[in-house]
């Protein structure tokens, strides 16, 4: 393997977390997101030899990102993506600025994940590892579409908050 | 209300439009109002992209310990092997996907690759040593069906046994049961509460496996893997030689259809346990979509062990007396 696609991959990588979030942001879902990121990943690919090395890589990852879930969206003839190109262009500046301190961060998830309240932790279960939409959580669980809105909505503010706790701790040890 | 309590009140609800435009959920009106929002306030966006690397990580780390948990179990017929490191495996099925293409790229104008071929024998000797194994499938980008009674690909189970032994798991839209199967004689359809449809015909049945329709080589490894080479640029992915910050420990099979191959899926991944060569998961994807299939096909293997040789029969999936009709057209001794 030669240097530049060594360097290539050593990018990608580091840019994937980010990449990750903002395509499934725009397309709204994960079997979509992974999709996206295949057809995003080829054209990284295909167009790496154009990639000029002193400028920085994720901005124009990310806009080759946004190129393909548009593209995405309109092949599958969905529903229009659920922010405006606007706000996708404002939303890919504002990864370039938080990606590599969250990404540090989200190393914490996992222990943080162990100490959310068991309703949190159910809740969270059923959303990301089910996969169930928050009206099909609610018909499991017994509880209004609203309610288990603001439980995922706490959740993921509890979890957010831990994993910066344990963040701060790291940078002042 | 008060100005500041005004404030603190409109930052609550685009708060909770923010969650719910993660979660699919949110109306046109709040998908509108998040945009604006974002558009406008560098702070808003930075707010919405950590919420949405939070919201994605929670996807990866939860659906990675799903995925990897049915990867081949100690102490069953298979060969003895580590398992992947859950807790390191968050970013697996991303980055698999991600890399594989991006380094399948850049290594294809450098010709065969006789290590994935390689490869590819091991995880074929894997699967054989299995004896069989089952998946759960998902579909996406089908059609919106007319016909109800002809239930998805998304959600099935898809068991497969030796010899050409499998059984399809379907539910059509009104709950009933679709079975399909073959005990390696005989061919088998059941729906609902109907009669057992039967045949000598080995692909009588076989219609609604996943890439049945689309000249995929395979749907059980021992029927075609060793027919990959001949329809896919193969190479395998390893994870990357220096520090990344990755945990990423996976090594999957990537493929792009040959320009001379007719249908099929452009692009085929095999993940796998790198030490014991069994698979944890096969995406394909870019399917042809005549008659309306999917667009892609993933099959994650779950941690059920071989089926027996009796469960692929459909005396094992009806209650003695139900009514068989034969779909042979020339009588079958």
């Amino acid at each position: 393997m030669d240097a530049s696609t060594r360097h290539a991959m050593a990018q990608w990588t580091l840019a994937l977390p980010a990449v990750s979030a903002y395509v499934h942001a725009l397309v709204g879902n994960a079997a979509d997101r992974d999709d996206v990121l295949q057809d995003t990943a080829l054209a990284v690919m295909e167009s790496y030899a154009r990639f000029d090395p002193t400028r920085p890589f994720l901005p124009w990852t990310l806009a080759i990102a946004r190129a393909r879930a548009a593209d995405h969206v309109r092949r599958r003839r969905r529903s229009p993506m659920a922010l405006s190109p606007a706000a996708a262009e404002a939303l890919a500046c504002a990864f370039e600025q938080v990606a590599d301190q969250d990404r540090a961060a989200l190393q914490h998830l996992r222990e943080c994940l162990d100490r959310l309240d068991a309703r949190s932790r159910q809740a969270c279960e059923l959303r990301y590892r089910a996969g169930l939409a928050p009206p099909q959580i609610a018909q499991q669980l017994g509880l209004q579409p609203n309610t288990v809105s603001k439980v995922l909505q706490r959740a993921r503010e509890q979890l957010r908050t831990c994993i910066e706790q344990h963040a701060a701790r790291e940078a002042h040890a | 209300m008060s100005e500041p309590t005004s404030r603190n009140h409109d930052h609550g609800r685009i708060e909770e439009a923010m969650h719910r435009v993660l979660d699919g959920d949110a109306t046109l009106e709040e998908q509108q109002r998040v945009s604006a929002h974002i558009a406008a306030d560098p702070d808003a966006a930075r707010d919405f992209a950590r919420m949405a690397m939070l919201h994605d990580a929670l996807g990866h780390e939860l659906g990675a310990a799903a995925a990897h948990a049915a990867a081949p179990m100690e102490g069953t017929a298979r060969p003895a092997a580590p398992r992947l490191r859950v807790a390191v495996a968050r970013w697996a099925t991303a980055a698999v996907l991600g890399l594989s293409l991006l380094i399948a790229g850049l290594v294809l104008t450098h010709g065969p690759d006789s290590y994935a071929l390689d490869e590819v024998a091991r995880v074929v000797a894997a699967e054989r040593a299995a004896r069989g194994a089952s998946y759960r499938i998902e579909a996406r980008g089908e059609a919106p069906r007319t016909d109800r009674a002809k239930p998805s690909l998304d959600g099935a189970t898809l068991h497969v046994g030796e010899a050409g032994r499998f059984v399809l798991e379907r539910t059509d839209d009104r709950g009933a049961a679709v079975l399909s199967g073959s005990d390696g004689t005989l061919s088998w359809s059941i729906h609902g509460r109907g009669p057992v449809r039967i045949s000598h015909d080995p692909q009588r049945f076989r219609g609604a496996l996943p890439g049945q329709q689309h000249d995929l080589p395979f749907v059980d490894p021992l029927e075609g893997f060793s027919q990959l080479a001949a329809v896919y640029d193969l190479h395998v992915i390893e994870p990357p030689a220096e520090p990344t910050g990755s945990n990423w420990v996976g090594r999957t099979l990537v493929g792009t259809r040959k320009a001379t191959v007719g249908r099929g899926p452009k692009r085929i991944s095999i993940e796998y346990d790198p030490a014991s060569a069994s698979i944890v998961r096969m995406h394909f994807s870019q399917l042809p979509q005549q008659g309306g299939g999917p667009e892609s096909v993933t099959l994650t293997r779950l941690p059920d062990g071989p089926r027996p040789a009796e469960y692929f029969l459909h005396q094992s999936h009806h209650e003695p007396g139900r009514r068989v009709v034969s779909e042979d057209k020339v009588p079958q001794p």
